[in-house]
């Protein structure tokens, strides 16, 4: 079943849990994460950066996941990750993409209403709902912010784009982190209660499990897990026998991990037997 | 049957057939003057209908005299009109075109009245009937509710992309259907050719179809990665004037019976050459068998 954005998360509101959205690059982690999904009973949002966009890569790999979203049992949502610009967006509403993220959160505050506000016209004409961030959450390596998304802030970009969910920065970044992330739990609460949209936690990998499931139960409904997926692919892929050539069998394996990553997700996240 | 709706500019054209083009700051009689609707997307219609599917005309005209007009040569033509509102107190886009018989030119000057773009004063709920909403570029707000309500169920998105009009691109990203003329094409992509204009066009808006033309030239259209060329007949031009309308509204007909791109810019491009061997842009469209015998004798 293919759902919108705001359709597959206002489940997740109605239920108190959060989607979990998995980076895709391939036919192979579709599959992994798919399957996931199905065993689970758990609706899932399958998302691509936005470079695979850009790069031509989305034109393959969108048919895939839209017709295994047809088949599929569960609700399945296929969102763009971090839109880079009104470019991007474009081609992945052609892509039949059911949920946008842009991703201005490197500009002032004004710039970055103005500009998602842009977006959101652009894709609500289209049926299709938006992502914003807000209080940029950065990579690992350069360390964690304490910089965290104000409330004040939140609720006026929330109010004059008229986005369905927003990213916050309350304590993650991409990557891989050097020590375990301590989560903002409290300011989660406090943007959830002010503005009422759709909260999105990136950065997932490596929060440890507890503070995941502080942060759903605060108001997290969608959360990001792209660099362990990776991870847990390619270090798979690299254990495969060299003598090994028919990429159907060598893939087996890699399929299993992504999917036995993603199981474990689901249940962090709650999203178990939701569908 | 398939049907096609249109939402664009529906224009009195006033044509005058000259010689050649006047000198400035003369006093010249004129071969013949006549008047004549006009405008991309009606002339589209006019064709489709001529061709034997349904189209309509959607949008606002003025309520006087001109508006009236229109409204009876789309009835004439079996385009329909039901959903076509009249605004009070508005003046209709006109036209004036001289066609010079030497030069085989068209010099057209235009103003586009004061009819509103205003989406509020239209009913939308019939474009689910629809199978293509075809557009030309005019009225940009009513162009987007219309498209909204097509994407909505799935009803495809045309676009004949004459002219780079000031905001065009706030639609592009919805258009299914994309055929730009090579003006357009160069000047939205700021390319020097049509090959790299055309590659560049569908990278940014990724359409399901992808032309571009070129006139007398043929033109050029996208099947898979690869672009191809297409010829234009060779014809004796008497009147150019609509001919450009005339090959979107036989792409589109061609498209609907399941055609390929390349057949699909065949018959149109005979449907056009025919059109361009007599005078008017309407009155000098063909109907489907004569494209069938045009096509059958150069085949």
């Amino acid at each position: 079943m293919l759902y919108d954005l705001k359709r597959i998360l206002d489940l997740a509101e109605k239920d108190g849990y959060a989607v979990p959205a998995f980076n895709v690059y391939n036919l192979e982690t579709v599959m992994g994460v798919l399957q996931a999904a199905e065993e689970a009973r758990s609706p899932v949002i399958m998302q691509l950066y936005s470079r695979l966009v850009t790069s031509g890569n989305s034109d393959y790999v969108c048919p895939i996941v839209l017709e295994a979203a047809k088949r599929a049992t569960v609700p399945v949502c296929l969102h763009l990750d971090h839109g880079s610009g009104k470019d991007a967006v474009t081609i992945a509403l052609r892509n039949g993409m059911t949920g946008i993220m842009i991703d201005y959160s490197t500009l002032d505050l004004e710039e970055n209403i103005k500009g998602t506000k842009e977006v959101v016209d652009m894709c609500n004409l289209v049926n299709v709902q938006v992502e914003g961030e807000l209080g940029h959450i950065g990579k690992a390596i350069d360390g964690v912010t304490n910089q965290f998304t104000e409330v004040k802030d939140a609720v006026k970009y929330v109010k004059e784009t008229g986005v369905t969910a927003l990213a916050v920065q309350v304590g993650t970044a991409h990557g891989r982190y050097k020590q375990a992330p301590v989560l903002a739990i409290d300011r989660i609460k406090e943007i959830k209660e002010a503005t009422g949209v759709h909260l999105v936690l990136h950065g997932g990998s490596g929060v440890p499990d507890d503070q995941i499931k502080m942060a759903v139960q605060a108001g997290i409904r969608k959360m990001n897990f792209s660099t362990d997926l990776c991870y847990t692919f390619i270090e798979s892929v690299q254990e495969q026998d060299k003598n090994k050539i028919a990429i159907d069998l060598i893939m087996k394996e890699p399929i299993e991990k992504v999917k036995a990553f993603c199981l474990s997700k689901i249940d962090v996240l709650g999203s178990r037997n939701k569908a | 049957m398939k049907k096609i709706i249109g939402v664009g500019a529906c224009v009195l054209d006033t044509l005058i057939e000259m010689d050649e083009y006047p000198k400035e700051d003369i006093k010249i009689r004129a071969n013949n003057i006549f008047s004549s609707g006009g405008g991309p997307v009606s002339n589209a219609l006019v064709c489709i209908s001529k061709l034997g599917l349904e189209s309509e005309y959607l949008g606002l005209l003025s309520k006087d005299s001109s508006g009236e007009r229109l409204i009876n040569e789309f009835d004439q033509y079996g385009v329909k009109t039901r959903n076509i509102r009249m605004v009070e107190n508005t003046t209709a886009f006109v036209s004036y075109i001289v066609l010079a018989k030497k030069s085989g030119t068209r010099t057209c000057v235009a103003h586009a009245g004061n009819v509103p773009d205003d989406p509020s004063l239209l009913d939308f709920s019939m474009i689910k009937d629809y199978d293509i909403l075809h557009l030309d570029g005019n009225y940009l707000n009513i162009a987007l509710e219309a498209i909204k309500e097509a994407k909505k169920h799935g009803v495809l998105v045309s676009l004949d992309a004459g002219s780079v009009y000031p905001n065009i691109e706030i639609i592009m990203p919805y258009i299914d259907i994309l055929i730009p003329s090579e003006e357009f094409a160069l000047k939205f992509t700021k390319q020097s050719n049509v090959s790299d204009a055309i590659k560049k066009l569908n990278h940014m808006y990724h359409p399901k179809v992808l032309v571009v033309t070129q006139g007398s030239k043929g033109g050029m259209y996208l099947e898979g990665d690869k672009e191809y060329h297409y010829d234009a007949f060779k014809i004796e031009c008497v009147d150019s004037n609509g001919a450009g309308d005339t090959f979107h509204g036989a792409f589109l007909v061609a498209y609907l019976e399941g055609k390929s791109i390349k057949e699909c810019v065949r018959f149109a491009s005979a449907t056009s050459a025919i059109k361009c061997q007599k005078a008017g842009a309407r009155i000098a469209l063909p109907n489907k068998d004569e494209v069938i015998s045009f096509l059958n004798e150069r085949s």
